[in-house]
């Protein structure tokens, strides 16, 4: 595998793809100065991202323009960000702890979230799991601020284990109501702001027997509990290898070999990070049944192909194929996230990706490198820009050659199938 | 191209050969069990009992269609079909639903409906809505996840590749496999009927289901050259991972389909009106499906003949574990509204007695109701069906809530699978084999 090839995957994988110049400046460093950039960016003094929602004026109450704002912006800045594997883990955290603004309602509570997704997102996953507990918009979306001694509700303390920590069959339905007793008491009030406050007098502080662990009785041993039990960092390092990797690619043999270097960090996400890029990259050079596409959702798709082309295309046109697609940021279908895998290869994702692609074609400038390689006919120079410096299959180049025959402005026509082939469906 | 032959298959007969060669195969019969002949909802002509197919028999998969309306986050037995029976009253004080508003079914004294469900009093007096009160699976797990996979695989605890209708598919594939013969609408509707080899056909945004070309650029030169990319090179077909194959296979299919859906005007390319319905991410309502909206699609889809024999449509936001009054009001309102706009429409089109409507949900909810005003997640829970081929008014089993289980929930007394072998029944096909058993039909069809 060729150091352009193994650089390119790991923008892919990592990331949201590599946008003009890039993979060349890249090429220069290698590749694990490159894995060092993405993961530790500090340490290597890539400079900060930008927070996208810093100038936003949030109103008193929630609006939907409000909403689409906050949306649009964190879309730019997918595509734009220095520390691509920053703004990979915020999208990623935001569909493994799924919150939907269609329950939340208030943007400013979903954009706080995503923020501390950023400001904890590579860090220590019990810290993560702490702060989400008591997140304004989780208590919300969960049900947590209703939740009360006398009456505690189970609904978070449910995905917390299933789906947020540990896994289906790790856990007891005992545990999911002792769970639920001891983080009653957290409120969010619209007259404190939606702030987070805890109410002693609607908490159960009875200590209670929880996942092994004796003395279970508010948020903090409850996130000890979970973080001390052994099934946490097999699930968390399963779930995080097989986004990257593909579920193929992912065996218990190497869950086991990433859970072990992930405790002994103290549950270090980006320690984690780094291990499941390292195995994956010494992968693409071994057997083939060790390698696995993954199929992107719609929205890192859309991101890979803006950061390409620097096209910027109508927000409103694109928020609406996002929704034919299947895929809205801060509204995922329910608390288990979209779907994903074959899912973005039904009909109606497969449409809306192909007028998305033709949105992002007709908003690229002739000057941007793969316009150009359009523009002239080069498929391997337009295979390099979009990130496949491995270049396009056959049929794909057949393709591209006939739609060459579909007129419209120069390069617009061979743009658009080479966004949407399978090749550019897959990651 | 092949569209109009899959035209015609779907069109002739009522697409009565379509299957026929895979469904022989499978179930070894002679190819006898080919003749086209026109099947009709007549007992003489309707599907095999539940004990599967009569192989003396030719399996009349002809033309019927089943909708299957997906009520995602675990459906509120007890406030849907409510019991006569004071246990409930007791465990809900706050959600109880008052005597007053409660729609009663003439000649059933345990059950009442929800207030918000009364557009389907008229189906029940016409002798065409029955209900199946606590189905579910015995020992099922709470987690919606695990549920939803139980009710999708049509089998507990397992996480099967394949819906239950999509074996259905694959058992009634033919060699031309149309992706029209299941219609998937809204999110998470696919999931039932993903299958081994049949293709299918999922719609989220029916205005943007269309294959628009950039400005200037020919539409259908660029569709083609689209189509062009998936094809697979001979040389590497041996070694082609199974997901790049996927993706090349998907793209076909969805070519086909939007063409064949734009000629009866879904998708129409650019219409203007489109631009008035808002997207989703706004606030207000799940990204999701909405029963009405989606039954509305159903039915026009249904009234043009397409050939399709199964849509699904997704609805969520059933998960009311606060302040469930209002919300389930409004759910359940969206339900009967669905279901009486799409009964009156396909009833207009002459196609009611082809049509079977079945509702799923992956469990109910707990008996007594929570601190927050709802309800959590629970086990029994009930479905409806509804349509002409319906042998009577029923409410088949019971919602005991003086006697819940140790969790507190309703006890399902009615396997899933029953409601599933009803459903394929009705299809016709090799129920048994598809739903891994033999399951009490409760004599639910004519």
């Amino acid at each position: 595998m060729n150091e352009r090839t193994a650089i390119a995957w790991l923008h892919r994988r990592a990331g949201f793809g590599l946008g003009p110049g890039e993979l060349d400046a890249a090429e220069k460093l290698g590749v694990e100065a490159t894995l060092e950039r993405l993961v530790d960016p500090d340490a290597n003094r890539v400079r900060p991202a930008a927070d996208p929602w810093a100038d936003q004026q949030f109103e008193a109450r929630p609006s939907k323009p409000q909403t689409f704002d906050s949306i649009r912006r964190w879309l730019d800045q997918l595509s734009t960000t220095p520390r691509p594997l920053e703004a990979w883990m915020v999208w990623y955290w935001h569909g493994h702890f799924a919150t939907s603004v269609t329950k939340v309602k208030y943007a400013r509570l979903m954009v706080d979230q995503l923020r501390t997704f950023q400001r904890l997102g590579a860090g220590r996953f019990g810290d993560l799991l702490r702060a989400v507990t008591i997140d304004p918009a989780m208590l919300v979306w969960l049900d947590g601020k209703d939740s009360t001694g006398a009456e505690p509700n189970e609904n978070f303390a449910r995905e917390l284990l299933e789906l947020f920590a540990l896994g289906q069959g790790s856990f007891a339905e005992s545990e999911v109501r002792a769970g639920a007793s001891a983080l009653t008491g957290w409120r969010v009030q619209r007259r404190r702001g939606y702030e987070t406050t805890f109410v002693d007098r609607r908490h159960d502080d009875t200590r209670r027997r929880y996942l092994d662990t004796s003395g279970v009785h508010d948020l903090d041993t409850v996130i000890g509990a979970i973080t001390a039990h052994p099934d946490c960092a097999l699930f968390v390092a399963r779930r995080m290898a097989t986004e990257v990797l593909g579920e193929r690619a992912v065996d218990d043999g190497l869950v086991r070999d990433l859970a072990r270097a992930f405790a002994a960090s103290d549950l270090d996400v980006r320690t984690l990070m780094r291990s499941i890029l390292v195995a994956g990259l010494a992968r693409l050079d071994g057997p083939a049944d060790q390698r696995s596409p993954v199929v992107p959702g719609p929205v890192p798709w859309l991101a890979a192909a803006r950061r390409a082309t620097g096209a910027e295309p109508r927000f409103k046109a694109v928020a609406r194929l996002l929704k034919a697609a299947g895929q809205v940021p801060m509204a995922p279908p329910d608390v288990g996230g979209w779907p994903g895998g074959q899912t973005w290869l039904e009909s109606s994702t497969v449409v809306a990706r192909y007028q998305l692609a033709g949105l992002v074609a007709e908003g690229t400038s002739e000057s941007n490198p793969a316009r150009a390689a359009a523009i002239d006919g080069d498929d391997d120079r337009l295979a390099d820009a979009l990130g496949r410096p491995e270049g396009l299959s056959a049929p794909t180049r057949t393709a591209l050659a006939a739609a060459a025959r579909a007129g419209g402005p120069p390069g617009v026509a061979r743009l658009t199938i080479a966004l949407a082939s399978p090749e550019l469906a897959l990651a | 191209m092949t569209m109009d032959r899959r035209a015609f298959l779907g069109l002739a007969a009522g697409g009565a050969a379509t299957g026929a060669a895979a469904w022989a195969g499978l179930l070894a019969l002679g190819d006898d069990g080919r003749r086209a002949r026109p099947s009709g909802p007549t007992r003489a002509a309707g599907p095999a009992p539940a004990e599967g197919v009569d192989a003396g028999r030719a399996p009349t998969f002809g033309d019927r269609i089943l909708v299957v309306v997906q009520l995602s986050g675990g459906n509120d037995a007890l406030n849907t079909l409510v019991p006569t029976a004071g246990a409930y009253r007791d465990a809900r004080p706050s959600l109880a639903i008052t005597e007053r508003g409660l729609v009663a079914l003439p000649g059933e004294d345990g059950f009442s409906l929800h207030p918000a469900l009364a557009p389907l009093a008229a189906q029940w007096k016409a002798g065409r809505l029955a209900a199946l009160a606590s189905i579910g699976f015995e020992g099922a797990g709470r987690s919606h996840f695990e549920a939803t996979d139980a009710w999708t695989a049509g089998a507990p605890g397992r996480s099967s590749r394949s819906g239950w209708l999509g074996r259905w598919l694959d058992a009634t594939i033919d060699d031309d496999p149309d992706p029209l013969r299941a219609i998937a609408i809204g999110s998470g509707a696919a999931s039932a009927l993903r299958a081994e080899r049949s293709p299918i056909t999922a719609i989220v945004d029916p205005d943007r289901f269309s294959l628009r070309a950039p400005r200037g650029v020919d539409d259908d030169v660029l569709a083609e050259a689209l189509v062009a990319t998936a094809v697979s090179p001979d040389a590497e077909d041996a070694a082609v991972d199974p997901l790049v194959a996927a993706a090349r296979a998907s793209i076909p299919d969805a070519v086909a389909a939007v063409r064949r859906l734009a000629k009866v005007g879904v998708g129409a390319e650019g219409s203007a009106d489109a631009a008035a319905k808002p997207a989703s991410g706004e606030g207000g309502t799940y990204a999701g499906g909405d029963v009405t909206d989606g039954l509305d699609l159903a039915a026009q889809l249904i009234g043009e003949q397409l050939g399709t024999r199964i849509v699904v449509v997704g609805a969520n936001g059933f998960d009311t574990h606060a302040s469930q009054a209002d919300e389930h009001q409004r759910l359940l309102g969206d339900l009967a509204n669905g279901i009486d706009r799409f009964q009156r429409t396909i009833e207009v089109a002459g196609l009611a007695d082809r049509v079977l409507l079945v509702t799923t949900s992956e469990f109910g909810r707990r008996v007594a109701e929570n601190g927050s005003g709802g309800t959590d997640h629970g086990n029994g829970g009930v479905q409806f069906l509804v349509g002409h081929g319906l042998a009577r008014a029923v409410v088949v089993g019971d919602l005991d809530a003086a006697r819940p289980d140790d969790e507190g929930d309703l006890r399902p007394t009615i396997d899933a699978r029953s409601l599933y072998s009803v459903a394929l029944d009705w299809l016709g096909g090799p129920v048994t084999e598809i739903v891994g058993g033999r399951y009490d039909t409760y004599d639910l069809l004519a």
